[in-house]
């Protein structure tokens, strides 16, 4: 489905950052000392369908920083800073060989195949990114940040599977998937829970945590009159209430703290080196790339401000997705599937390289940030992939994916690890514990962590 | 891995079942009729359909497994298999399989299901919220669902505990959309504010419309002339619009022609009143129709349709929006006025769009001449006329339903001492309205003497009126404890009535359906019964029904659901149904091509969707079987349909029935635009979707989902190819045949209608063929199309009867008249139970079509019967 973003007229908010979220020092969750260590934080971007892999892998460990493959041509000036691994393999999709598409991306930061016995209904696993934000998102305004380009709405049941698996990547636990905001500007308002437009519903802070402790109370009596099975679907509105709760808490801490600020008190803490929030521009036409650079940005305002510490963004979704912007009509689909025809591959190749440009906007301006004795970038886990290696024969042997930033120290950058044994859970295992989540548990199909990718 | 099972192991597992059936006729068991007739090719080598009988476990408590063996049941059950090129196992062995595998299912689903709800405790859709809280509030056009976050959808519906689920996303939004409703709903003032009446019109200062009839894209017009005081453009050049804002040119009453449809930079509102108070407003507009010839005004070509639609205005107010939604087509008859009247709710911030909807896109804006060099036609307004807002008692019901009778008086500070005074939200006004707010009056706000006394009244009155059942002094207490609090707090009575509201909107109570275990009691039944039929909450007579423990007696409850479906608020119910049954929602998810389709347009597709919801309501209203979603004597279009599907005699914008020419192929959903419209991809056709759908959601046969690796078959539109001959090379690929030979038969006959549902012969195409005759098309649409290969809509179903045509198919289609009212019975369980339907359900679905066609089979009849029976009744 095409993308119909559009927005009447430019809007540049200028400073909004200086104004409304507070420099990242000040936040909770920071070491109390002079020198306080920034968080790390964690970030996914997607793409469906797979790449051409001549032009993804560099051709040797060696190359790779000197004569990078084309694909990575954007990435040039940060790739000190990144790391390729060739040799993850996806979920094997077996037995819903079916659904190449529809498990692209519920598979890809779950590690997981969807509960066979009751497809209708979503049931994977809680995907990576919320494993993360369970344990860093009572720190922040914002557990996580959900962003996608196109609406989830697409609707398939690719070997009878619910069509949500088609479209989400984020499963806050194994049965609730979590729906991705598409408007720049609502994400800015969530962001910084600025005034909604005239005629929609005004914020008077209903968020109001004596108020939901009423809701709690009814719905707690409510649920024991359920029978059980009722019982547990009432918990995950018991959960949205306390995920609520959690952010308000944050919420009134980040209050304080400005106040503080405001009153010069916390002033010793604050780096001055450290580089202002961003400023964001709303673009007003639908040129794609303006369009997921906004998004991009707003990510990066995000992890700068501290205002959430984990994002995913689904860059482009599997179904019906074409990019004018290139020249080409087609969809990415029906060009992934190629058969070596050189035009199509072409095509294929420039739209996997467009989504890595709109990656290295990101992660390139993440690197001109100051942040402590750094760079934004620095302290960041960035991953840029895709859920298939090959469109064309939907294999998924040697899953293809960018990471960028050190990871507060904790990633070896700058290296092509061109033989490495794995799978997406391993991966997802070792991006999680470099941020610092105790891993007590495999995600997924995981068995181990992936010791050369670190430090 | 699984153990294969040998086949003496599976006739142990068998032998139990099958004991009686062994009884009763010396027939073959399972396990010997498998291995007779079936594992040749299903075993564990040949893998057949890979469906491996010999390693199949019998375990029905897999729920994988559990449908694989009802799909062995179902392929036995209807003679597919074994296959016709075999030998025919002697009929008792079949009976007998089929009785054995059908009982042994249905023991192991019963002894799942017993005891638990089938229905899954669910909160409500978007659309079920906001309608909850139209009427809950008396608030009919309160706008809240596209704040919600999507709903997904199971079974082919939204409404299933399965496809609803909830996240902190949600909560937020329900926290929002509470305190929003709740504050519309407060008066805050003590009278109504000014009921202002107003004569506006298109031509306006500073608007867009202004702007472009200074450039020919329009004229002003003075009793059916030119108006001498602004000539037409061309033949003066209006160069200043400041200067003839300053002249008074746009207050003399004139009436406004319009040649231009919107378009990317035309949207014409009427901005003079943009709505500061939500509520109610009477709209009244006069228009007509003229042709226009350089200068002159001679009569139009016949009726033309003129569109009002609400717009909301964002921002400063001047951008240009598209509009919210369609308020109606209106009539605007040759040189004759006609004046159309409407009440309608208007938000804050919305105004009044209009659209010369049955016109061509044409503008004159750059063209030499400008007006005075254009002949075509026109749609004249002379004025619109808006009133509100209406407000027949003060304070309004939504207030009444928060605040009783308590009295509204001015807040005084001193006599509260320690109260924070309630905050009020500032009017505000943008855009070039000239309606006024009202002058501020002050603090109002609801005073209380016993403030605890009467929370427990108001608390006592709202509560079961939002949470649809009687609400136990236990609950009742923890709310007025809460308003207690928010009292010592320092919180105005308004504000700690308010809040406690709050919660009630965003407690489970309220957002969920609770429906008790197995047997439904009388309030779940009369919720499930409203949110059926209206897509909402019960009302007061529904509730009280329930209350007396009335409306289980079959004749009261047919006597409700004949009242439901009579009010219209059962508009609901066919607008949601249709959007999901069939994909009506999709309507507009590919635009056509521009260069193929080049006459599509708004005005057609809100008519396409404008037949298909007034042809179900058709078949509710006259009781009509089901043959009717097939073929019909009747159709229900308007002017612009009629022209579209080349009926002749409609003139005028409203859907009325017309009986249909013989052999025309219309009428049927179908042949209908709409449907045509979803089922395609805005430039081409496949027979492969089309097939799909009409299998799935006409004949309730899903095909089976394509295998994977295989590429789509991509039409060519360049004409060189048919999509037949495209797909005869899949198709004739054994591993693809079986499948496409069902799936494909209804879109090869649906290839006589093009993108947007009208009738061809030959294919369209944007490079080779014949030049393209205009046939029904505007003249002032530009054709640039070719004609391509001929149509082929010819084809046979899989039991080999064959048709030529769409006519041909449709009767074939007819005759299974059984399958296609067991496929409406089963599309309205699934959505007025909100659950899938089992092997179990599949009796009960049976009963429910043998008992409709012992009365002749009717639509209303089906959903008299749903309603009466178990199914519906029990979760």
């Amino acid at each position: 489905m095409q993308n119909k973003f559009r927005l009447s007229r430019r809007a540049c908010l200028k400073g909004i950052g200086a104004t409304l979220a507070l420099p990242l020092l000040e936040t909770m969750g920071w070491a109390e000392a002079k020198a306080p260590k920034p968080p790390v934080r964690l970030a996914f971007m997607y793409m469906p369908h797979g790449v051409v892999m001549d032009q993804f892998w560099p051709k040797s460990p060696e190359s790779f920083l000197t004569s990078p493959p084309p694909a990575l041509e954007s990435l040039r000036p940060v790739l000190d800073q990144c790391l390729l691994v060739k040799g993850i393999s996806g979920v094997p999709i077996a037995p819903f060989n079916g659904a190449p598409h529809a498990l692209e991306l519920s598979t890809w930061l779950t590690a997981k195949l969807p509960d066979a016995s009751h497809r209708n209904r979503i049931d994977i696993g809680i995907s990576a990114d919320q494993i993360a934000a369970n344990y860093f998102g009572g720190f922040t305004a914002l557990p996580s940040l959900e962003l996608a380009t196109m609406p989830q709405t697409h609707k398939e049941n690719q070997e009878g599977l619910n069509e949500g698996y088609y479209t989400h990547c984020s499963f806050s636990s194994p049965t609730q998937p979590l729906p991705a905001e598409i408007n720049p500007r609502v994400v800015l308002n969530r962001l910084f829970g600025k005034t909604n437009q005239p005629g929609q519903p005004t914020q008077v802070n209903p968020l109001d945590r004596r108020m939901l402790d009423l809701v709690l109370g009814g719905a707690r009596d409510l649920r024991r009159r359920l029978p059980k099975t009722d019982q547990e679907k009432l918990d995950e509105y018991l959960d949205s209430v306390r995920s609520v709760e959690r952010r308000i808490a944050a919420i009134e801490h980040r209050q304080k703290e400005a106040a503080l600020f405001k009153a010069g008190v916390s002033s010793a803490k604050r780096n001055a080196a450290d580089s202002p929030p961003i400023e964001i521009k709303i673009p007003e036409g639908d040129q794609r790339s303006e369009y997921m650079q906004v998004m991009c940005d707003l990510n990066v305002l995000a992890f700068q401000t501290d205002t959430t510490r984990v994002s995913t963004y689904i860059g482009s979704t599997p179904n019906g997705v074409s990019y004018p912007e290139l020249g080409f009509k087609n969809e990415h689909h029906s060009q992934t599937h190629h058969n070596n025809d050189a035009e199509m591959v072409r095509k294929v190749a420039a739209i996997t390289a467009f989504n890595i440009e709109q990656f290295a906007h990101m992660v390139k301006k993440m690197a001109s940030l100051r942040e402590g004795d750094g760079t934004l970038l620095d302290n960041c886990i960035m991953m840029w992939g895709t859920g298939l290696e090959d469109g064309n024969k939907h294999t998924r042997e040697n899953l293809p994916f960018i990471i960028a930033g050190k990871g507060g120290g904790s990633l070896n950058t700058g290296r092509f690890l061109a033989h490495t044994k794995g799978n997406q859970g391993d991966l997802l295992m070792t991006l999680l514990a470099c941020m610092g989540v105790p891993m007590d548990r495999p995600i997924g199909i995981a068995t181990k962590q992936i010791k050369e990718m670190t430090v | 891995m699984n153990q294969p099972l040998t086949v003496a192991g599976l006739s142990a597992v068998f032998a139990l079942l099958t004991a009686f059936a062994l009884k009763t006729e010396a027939a073959l068991g399972p396990a010997a009729y498998f291995s007779q007739h079936c594992t040749e090719c299903h075993d564990k080598d040949a893998k057949k359909g890979n469906l491996d009988l010999t390693s199949l476990k019998p375990d029905f408590t897999d729920a994988e497994n559990f449908a694989r063996w009802v799909k062995v049941h179902d392929r036995i059950a209807s003679g597919e298999m074994p296959p016709k090129k075999s030998a025919r196992p002697p009929a008792k062995d079949t009976t007998s399989v089929v009785k054995a595998l059908r009982e042994s299912l249905l023991a192991a689903e019963q002894a799942r299901l017993a005891g638990t709800g089938r229905t899954g405790l669910r909160r409500l859709t978007r659309a079920e919220y906001e309608n909850t809280i139209r009427d809950l509030f008396d608030m009919p056009g309160i706008a809240l669902q596209g704040n919600l976050p999507a709903d997904g959808s199971a079974h082919g519906f939204d409404k299933n505990s399965d496809a609803l689920d909830i996240s902190h996303v949600n909560l937020a939004k329900y926290v929002e959309a509470a305190e929003h409703t709740l504050e519309l709903a407060t008066a805050t003032r003590p009278t109504a504010p000014t009921r202002q009446y107003r004569r506006i019109s298109l031509m306006n200062a500073g608007g867009f419309v202004t702007h472009v009839v200074m450039n020919g894209d329009g004229v002003l017009l003075r009793n059916k002339k030119p108006d001498p005081d602004f000539p037409p453009a061309g033949e003066w050049t209006h160069v200043d619009q400041g200067a003839h804002e300053r002249l008074g040119i746009f207050t003399t009453n004139s009436s406004t022609g319009l040649f231009r449809h919107e378009d990317e930079s035309l949207s014409p509102y009427f901005i003079e009143h943009v709505t500061i108070y939500p509520g109610r407003y009477r709209v009244r507009t006069s228009v007509w129709a003229f042709q226009w010839d350089k200068g002159q005004v001679l009569p139009a070509r016949g009726t033309e349709a003129a569109r009002l639609s609400v717009v909301q205005l964002t921002g400063d107010g001047r951008g240009g929006q598209h509009p919210s939604y369609v308020l109606g087509y209106y009539d605007a008859p040759s040189l004759t006025a006609k004046e159309h009247e409407l009440v309608t709710w208007l938000n804050h911030n919305e105004i009044i769009g209009f659209n010369v909807a049955s016109l061509a896109p044409a503008a004159n804006y750059a063209r030499k001449g400008h007006a005075m060099a254009f002949t075509g036609p026109g749609i004249a307004c002379d004025w619109l006329d808006i009133e509100g807002p209406l407000h027949e008692v003060w304070p309004p019901v939504a207030h009444r339903v928060l605040f009783g009778d308590l009295p509204l008086v001015e807040f005084d500070a001193k006599a509260n001492p320690g109260v924070t005074p309630p905050a009020r939200k500032k009017v505000r006004q943008i855009g070039a309205g000239k309606n006024r707010p009202d002058p501020e009056q002050g603090l109002w706000t609801v005073r209380s003497e016993r403030p605890l006394v009467d929370a427990d009244k108001l608390l006592a009155s709202f509560l079961p009126k939002a949470f649809r059942r009687p609400v136990s002094s236990e609950v009742r207490k923890d709310y007025v404890a809460k308003v207690e609090e928010r009292l010592k707090a320092g919180d105005s009575f308004e504000f700690a009535m308010r809040w406690a509201y709050r919660a009630a909107l965003c407690s489970p109570d309220f957002l969920y359906l609770v429906e008790p275990v197995v047997k439904l009691d009388d309030f779940a039944l009369a919720s499930r019964l409203s949110f059926f039929l209206w897509n909402s909450a019960p009302d007061a007579r529904l509730t009280e029904l329930a209350g007396s423990g009335k409306l289980r007696d079959a004749k009261t409850l047919r006597g409700e659901v004949e009242r439901l479906l009579k009010d219209k608020k059962s508009e609901r119910f066919v607008e949601d149904f249709l959007g999901q049954w069939l994909k009506l929602r999709a309507i507009a998810a590919n635009d056509a091509d521009k260069k193929l389709y080049p006459e599509f347009g708004p005005y057609l597709q809100d008519s396409m969707v404008a037949e298909t919801r007034a042809y179900f309501r058709e078949l509710l209203e006259k009781n009509l079987d089901a043959r009717h979603l097939v073929r019909s004597d009747f159709v229900m279009v308007n002017e612009k349909l009629a022209k579209h599907y080349g009926i002749a005699g409609v003139s005028g914008a409203q859907i009325r029935r017309v009986p249909l020419p013989a052999d025309c192929p219309r009428g049927g959903f179908l042949t209908q635009g709409a449907i045509l419209k979803i089922t395609a991809n805005g430039t081409t056709t496949s027979p492969v979707p089309r097939g799909a759908f009409v299998m799935d959601r006409i004949f309730g046969q899903p095909p089976e989902p394509p295998p994977p690796n295989v590429a789509a078959v991509e039409p060519d539109v360049r004409g060189a190819t048919t999509i037949r001959e495209l797909l005869d090379k899949h198709r004739n690929n054994a591993a693809c045949a079986g499948c496409h030979a069902k799936m494909d038969p209804p879109g090869f006959a649906l290839e006589s209608f093009d993108v947007i549902g009208g009738y061809r012969t030959r294919y369209r195409s944007i490079g080779e063929g014949d030049p393209a005759p205009r046939g029904a098309i505007d003249p002032f649409i530009g054709i640039s199309f070719k004609l391509g290969p001929p149509v082929d809509a010819s084809g046979a179903l899989p039991d080999e009867r064959k048709f030529a045509d769409i006519r041909e198919f449709q009767k074939l289609a007819a005759a299974d008249s059984p399958l296609l009212l067991k496929n409406l019975a089963q599309q309205l369980a699934v959505y007025a139970t909100g659950r899938g339907l089992a092997f179990s359900d599949r009796d009960a679905i049976a009963a429910l079509v043998a008992a409709t066609q012992k009365q002749s089979g009717g639509v209303r009849t089906l959903v008299h019967e749903l309603t009466q029976s178990r199914l519906f009744q029990t979760r």
